[in-house]
């Protein structure tokens, strides 16, 4: 009796996967003609899924380490590792894909030696309303509710002698072109990874920093 | 939302909405663009190229004169070709309608009073308008503009593989290790293991992946093994369902289908009872459904596989690993359900269940004794009989911010039954067996507590794990162990690492006079790509 339930659920287990596919793939086939769609919402969602997926089982790898396409694949493999819904395994590529480019990504301090310190003059006073919603949509995955940092390598920015206490020039020339700090394992994208983001924004979430965590910004 | 309403620019004369384009679009140069005239209306199709994201250019769709929001309509990750044409599309449209269309772009002067109110809209609120910039949009929105059918397809981001329907990753992990062995009162030390695993995943679409993994090692004698780790076809039926047919790792447990790969084991080996010949499956031959659900912020994840199952191993236990051919008539049915109540705490529940056959005699250990037993008997006329297999197993993960912490247990059984084994004349019975496995470990990077760029990639690692065997006492006094393991890993990379671990084993079914206790140092280079 035993063999026998055995041997029908794993026919039937077959079976049905094998007509499922049959039945589906043309459909699925059609849909994967038109080329992947991921909006900012899909990757603001990509950005927290990925916090929170990828590091159920090991560091979270720099998005700089590969290049869109291979992001693509990867993804694609770890959607099945990690049974990850399709729809998240996408907004994941859309995090990973947008964030991938290696251009602006700064390993050195501005205004150190380093990289050159962008004007931001033309800005309007940061809105630290509209940064709370910037924040909470984008760059909570990685830096958290309370500032702190979700994962490992992330910057405390609650921290009394951490990021903040640079000048606001530095501070935004990092987040827009990217930047990873000596000894950190991780990077910071462009844009928080994010590419529809616009210097404003990321003025107004550094306004909201600033009022969130009474941090003021220094002189040099 | 009222978002536009902050800023500065309301109200300000020209010369604030001519600063305010030059930085809304990202100084960015609108490269070419058209200008579609009727008698009253003017509106603009412009190919902007971005100074900074993906996107290498974008197309933007403007309507000052019917105060209506700006549209970012198409962009491409690719090529400007991308967006000239779905450009000159949207002018044919245009044209199709009474509009009069040529070259050029509209002055900024000619944007709305406040062109920060329509274009400075944060993803928060095109969402929340559902005005935000895919296809989807742009139909509607140009339905009631235009009221033509503006071609669709247009993306934020083009799939980077646009260009292909194939396209290939190479990915795996690779290790060397040194160890210092201290056993029976001597000391051994071994550069003992070199490792290459390289990982192959072709995707064809987003309809099948097909992902094998070889593992290259050199053995103690010099000699370079190659072994076939996994090699299967993933087809994707539904966001929600993947078919899995192959030789694929099991879905039992966790460890070893996620965890084992060294750059990501916090450990330089597998915990006690956890590697080959142990009592987690390591793979198996057959098909397998799996997938995930969304639950609000969280997932439920599922795996059920069946396949050609367990067999008798040499020493009269279970292997778990997969083979080609079958010991019996009866598939294995196994699988896990996985849940995550919190994004960063994930548990497990695993079982299997399948038969095995004895053997009537041993073959070479390489698959010869699997099939149909030959019925020799021995001098007793014993025949091989077949022996049920029960495995059911828990796990459990925490894995936020600096932390990772795990545990696992497995447990499985297999009833009495007569095969030929190591040591054994001819067949013989074999009692009930229980195979027992458990492990705890924690595991904390000190990025939690300094910024210090050399402390932060520190990260020291504690496991605790305990392996029984009931049932077969030579492979008791062989395997049945209770080990320590202290290590610390220094992270050159997020998958590169090195490491050093300390471990102490303690096997706990050997006989009073035989040495049971072991003292290793390990010391391991472990690089994931």
């Amino acid at each position: 009796m035993n063999k026998t339930i055995l041997s029908l659920t794993g026919a039937v287990l077959f079976a049905t996967g094998a007509v499922v596919a049959q039945t589906m793939a043309q459909s699925t086939s059609e849909s994967t003609v038109a080329p992947q769609e991921a909006d900012a919402a899909s990757v603001a969602r990509g950005a927290k899924a990925w916090t929170n997926h990828c590091s159920r089982c090991h560091n979270l790898r720099s998005p700089s380490e590969l290049n869109a396409e291979l992001w693509d694949v990867s993804v694609q493999h770890m959607r099945v590792r990690a049974n990850l819904p399709g729809a998240v395994a996408d907004d994941i590529k859309a995090f990973l894909m947008s964030s991938a480019t290696s251009t602006g990504v700064q390993y050195s301090t501005p205004g150190q030696g380093g990289a050159s310190v962008a004007s931001f003059a033309h800005l309007s006073p940061g809105d630290p309303l509209h940064g709370k919603e910037i924040y909470s949509q984008t760059c909570i995955a990685c830096h958290g509710a309370d500032g702190k940092g979700t994962i490992s390598g992330v910057p405390d920015l609650t921290a009394a002698k951490g990021r903040l206490t640079k000048t606001d020039e530095v501070v935004l020339t990092n987040i827009i072109k990217g930047y990873q700090s000596e000894g950190s394992l991780m990077a910071m994208p462009p844009m928080g990874g994010n590419p529809d983001l616009t210097e404003q924004d990321i003025a107004d979430v550094l306004a909201y920093l600033r009022k969130e965590y009474d941090i003021a910004p220094g002189t040099e | 939302m009222q978002i536009a309403c902050h800023r500065k620019v309301l109200g300000l004369p020209a010369i604030t909405g001519l600063f305010s384009y030059l930085f809304l679009y990202g100084s960015a140069a609108a490269q070419s663009g058209y200008i579609c005239s009727t008698e009253n209306l003017d509106r603009s199709i412009e190919i902007i190229q971005p100074d900074y994201g993906n996107a290498v250019c974008k197309v933007l769709y403007r309507k000052p004169d019917e105060g209506a929001p700006d549209q970012f309509l198409w962009r491409s990750n690719q090529s400007i070709a991308f967006c000239e044409e779905k450009a000159q599309k949207l002018v044919a449209s245009l044209v199709s309608t009474g509009f009069d269309c040529t070259e050029g772009s509209l002055e900024p002067m000619r944007q709305p009073a406040q062109p920060a109110i329509v274009s400075n809209k944060t993803p928060v609120d095109k969402i929340a308008q559902n005005v935000v910039e895919p296809h989807v949009t742009l139909a509607s929105a140009s339905s009631e503009n235009t009221g033509q059918s503006v071609p669709a397809g247009g993306v934020p981001y083009q799939r980077v593989s646009g260009a292909s329907d194939m396209k290939w990753h190479l990915a795996g992990y690779a290790d060397a290790t040194f160890i210092v062995r201290d056993f029976d009162g001597e000391t051994t030390t071994d550069f003992s293991a070199a490792r290459f695993n390289p990982g192959f995943h072709f995707q064809y679409k987003d309809l099948v992946l097909l992902e094998a993994e070889l593992e290259i090692v050199v053995d103690g004698d010099g000699e370079t093994e190659v072994e076939l780790e996994y090699a299967q076809a993933d087809i994707f039926l539904h966001d929600n369902v993947t078919l899995v047919a192959g030789r694929f790792l099991s879905p039992v447990g966790q460890f070893q289908e996620r965890l084992h790969p060294t750059w990501i084991n916090r450990l330089a080996n597998p915990p006690a009872g956890f590697g080959h010949d142990g009592v987690q499956p390591t793979s198996e031959l057959g098909a397998m459904l799996r997938g995930g659900v969304s639950l609000g912020s969280t997932i439920a994840t599922y795996a059920i596989a069946v396949g050609n199952g367990p067999r008798v191993s040499h020493e009269g236990s279970i292997s778990f690993e997969a083979a080609t051919g079958d010991d019996n008539a009866n598939k294995a049915v196994s699988g896990r359900l996985g849940f995550l109540p919190l994004p960063y705490l994930e548990i497990g529940g695993s079982f299997l269940v399948g038969d095995v056959t004895g053997v009537g005699e041993l073959g070479d250990g390489h698959g010869d004794e699997v099939g149909a037993p030959e019925p020799i008997g021995d001098m007793d006329g014993l025949l091989p009989t077949s022996g049920n297999v029960t495995l059911w197993g828990a796990d459990a993960a925490y894995t936020r911010g600096p932390w990772d912490v795990r545990a696992e247990y497995l447990n499985a059984n297999r009833d009495m039954m007569a095969t030929a084994f190591e040591g054994s004349i001819g067949v013989e019975m074999l009692p009930e067996l229980e195979l027992e496995a458990w492990y705890a470990q924690i595991a904390y990077r000190l990025s939690g507590i300094t910024d210090h760029k050399i402390l932060q990639r520190f990260e020291p690692v504690f496991r605790y794990g305990e392996f029984r065997v009931m049932g077969l006492d030579e492979l008791a006094e062989e395997a049945a162990e209770e080990r320590v393991d202290v290590g610390l890993n220094y992270w050159l990379a997020p998958s590169v690492v090195t490491r050093g671990v300390l471990e102490w084993r303690d096997f706990t079914a050997r006989e009073a006079d035989e040495p049971s206790s072991e003292t290793r140092f390990l010391l391991q280079f472990a690089y994931g790509f």
